[in-house]
């Protein structure tokens, strides 16, 4: 993906290019509020990363400013002020994401993954199909290989949300917020306890494995 | 409605004993004047009726005097004079001879009479003596009506007495209001509400102007706490980001040798979990600076309990607990920040899980009592001790045998501070079987 980072600290720009680069992404890099204002006006890209504290324009402004043009690109803001608070702010500005620093580089891959592909949902849309595993979302049944799952209401949330994001690695941190708005590090595996148990229902009694775990990452749910 | 030590009553009680004996004294001292002038006319009409009936014998004779007193009473010009005469035929006037030194006065009973008399002997030269006295009944009345009159004065001074208080209540409740609307507003965020001088000069502005001092004090308090937690979550988030980039540039290295790497991620690792714990700080810092109202919004407890037990169920069941959770049927609403509230309880349903016996028994109760709305969760597991059950919320500590569990001993600290700042409390109990986490939380009213 195409992606445009306006980041002003230099060891971070350099390293996160670098990661970027090395993970098959073509990053752009501004400096400054205002090249990477006029970066994102120009030409056009998959998702943007910002950091919040930019010299001359701060990121929230920049955002806005984007916004109010009508640049509907992903948006994902970087930044050292991690309250709740500071997020929802982020988010109104027009952000799509938002990462607490330092992050790990995985995390933000997995997140920028989830914000460009994004899937666009269809108002008819009533099944969710990966390989052999079916939801119906009217019904709020699961099977597979024509067999059925029986699933709790959050077990069923769980695995709607791999379901939508098959194929992509989502992080602790990703599942902890979307599917459970926990919007904090509760410092216990409750994540892995809850996949661990979600994978005896989905995967016992089958061949293959559809969960599986990116060691030091996340999850993913594969056909 | 107020009970007796309230200001009220109290202030009532006084304003009616100082009434009452004001009263009681005016009143004692005007019947005392009132006795003494009576008595004072009745010796007077007596030394004057004396005077009259000793000229009257000197002028007619002993027998004369003897016939007046003899005659009836009621023919005498004023029947509450008494007039009793002894000579050597007998006595007359009375049926007995009231025994009256001479010249002395005395307050005697006689049979004819229905009052005491007061009176004085003249005793004459011929032998026989003459008695003169005055009814008392006048006095006797004056008393009565003094004691009439006591049980009006004091129905009086009851009246006025709530009244009083009445008015000085109302008058000091409009006095002391400005007072707690400056509290009121700073305590829900509006770090400008002072008080106005009175302009008197008194006790009531040199309290106000304390209290707007005061209040300068507690506002800057404020804004320098969250400024710094601000300020601080940047610049130690900074250097601590560029750490982990380093170490995370140094684990990439392909010519690192895989020991290395392992030991460098270790590193990364342990960044994370100083980044984490330097989180929880600011957080507790936070809280106990939190001042109501900031986002604060109306949600129901019951939907985040029910969440946090979702999301926990399969950690208690890993360890082969069993929760038994008693929710109510309906919402049970609070004033607060739901993700808060949210980290608060799953701190405690943690550690519940994560020190109680393997194998154990779990509760969790939810209820609204009145005004509030209580939760109890309990765990089994052996008693903590006694010092250690208030000391479990100070920062870092971790009751002796658990240094090995995973965590900084913050989770409680950050527990009590939030919920503190949603206006309860957090307090640990040993029960028969287990410790107790009781958390208390005003509940909310929702209009409709």
């Amino acid at each position: 993906m195409r992606i445009l980072l306006i980041e002003d600290d230099e060891a971070q720009g350099r390293f996160l290019v670098e990661e970027l680069t090395a993970a098959g992404h073509s990053t752009q890099w501004a400096t400054t509020g205002v090249t990477g204002l006029q970066a994102a006006s120009e030409l056009s890209y998959d998702v943007i990363i910002l950091d919040r504290l930019l010299p001359q324009l701060d990121g929230l402004t920049l955002l806005k400013s984007l916004r109010q043009a009508g640049n509907r690109v992903p948006a994902l803001i970087l930044s050292a002020l991690s309250s709740v608070d500071e997020r929802v702010q982020g988010l109104k500005a027009g952000g799509d994401d938002y990462l607490c620093k330092p992050f790990a580089v995985s995390e933000l891959l997995a997140r920028l993954e989830a914000l460009v592909r994004r899937p666009e949902r269809q108002p008819a849309e009533t099944k969710l199909i990966v390989g052999d595993l079916e939801m119906d979302l009217l019904a709020r049944t699961v099977n597979r290989a024509g067999r059925g799952i029986a699933l709790q209401n959050r077990e069923f949330r769980l695995l709607e949300y791999l379901m939508r994001h098959s194929g992509q690695v989502v992080t602790r941190t990703m599942l902890l917020e979307e599917v459970w708005s926990f919007h904090f590090d509760p410092g216990t595996n409750v994540v892995d306890a809850q996949i661990s148990k979600l994978r005896q229902k989905l995967d016992r009694d089958h061949d293959h494995a559809m969960i599986n775990t990116i060691r030091g990452v996340g999850y993913r749910l594969d056909a | 409605m107020s009970s007796a030590r309230s200001f009220s009553f109290r202030l009532w009680l006084v304003v009616f004993i100082v009434l009452a004996g004001a009263a009681v004294m005016l009143r004692h001292y005007y019947v005392a004047q009132m006795r003494a002038v009576a008595l004072e006319e009745l010796r007077t009409i007596v030394v004057s009726q004396a005077a009259v009936l000793t000229k009257a014998r000197a002028d007619y004779g002993a027998p004369y005097l003897r016939d007046l007193v003899a005659s009836a009473p009621g023919e005498r010009y004023d029947p509450r004079l008494v007039l009793v005469y002894r000579d050597t035929a007998g006595v007359v006037g009375s049926q007995h001879w009231p025994a009256v030194t001479p010249e002395q006065w005395r307050v005697v009973i006689l049979p004819e009479q229905t009052e005491p008399v007061l009176g004085t002997v003249h005793a004459f030269a011929g032998g026989d003596r003459l008695f003169i006295g005055y009814s008392m009944a006048r006095l006797k009345q004056l008393d009565a009506e003094w004691r009439q009159s006591l049980w009006r004065d004091m129905l009086a001074s009851g009246i006025f007495a709530v009244l009083v208080s009445v008015l000085v209540v109302v008058l000091q409740s409009r006095a002391l209001r400005p007072f707690n609307l400056a509290f009121m507003r700073i305590r829900s965020g509006d770090l400008g509400g002072r008080v106005q001088s009175f302009g008197s000069q008194d006790q009531f502005d040199r309290l106000a102007d304390n209290l707007n001092r005061t209040l300068d004090w507690i506002a800057s308090l404020l804004i320098t706490v969250r400024e710094t937690t601000n300020s601080l979550a940047h610049d130690l988030r900074t250097p601590l980001s560029r750490h982990r980039l380093r170490l995370a540039q140094l684990a990439a290295r392909p010519d690192l040798p895989a020991a290395a790497r392992q030991e460098v991620e270790a590193a990364v690792g342990e960044v994370d979990g100083l980044v984490g714990l330097f989180e929880q700080l600011l957080l507790i810092a936070r809280a106990e600076s939190g001042v109501v109202g900031e986002h604060f919004r109306v949600f129901d407890l019951c939907e985040v309990v029910a969440d946090l037990l979702d999301v926990y169920e399969p950690l208690w069941q890993e360890r082969g607990q069993v929760m038994t959770a008693v929710l109510p049927e309906s919402p049970l609403w609070v004033h607060g920040d739901r993700q808060w509230l949210l980290q608060a309880l799953s701190n405690l349903v943690d550690n519940a899980i994560k020190y109680g016996q393997e194998q154990g028994a779990l509760s969790l109760r939810l209820v609204r009592a009145q005004d509030q709305l209580l939760l109890t969760l309990a765990n089994e597991a052996p008693p903590l001790p006694d010092e250690a059950l208030n000391r479990v919320f100070d920062r870092f500590y971790r009751v002796d045998a658990s240094r090995h569990t995973p965590g900084w001993g913050l989770g409680l600290a950050l527990a009590r501070a939030v919920i503190r700042w949603h206006d309860g409390e957090l307090a640990l109990v040993n029960t028969a079987s287990g410790v107790e986490a009781l958390v208390r939380l005003p509940a909310a009213e929702v209009a409709g």
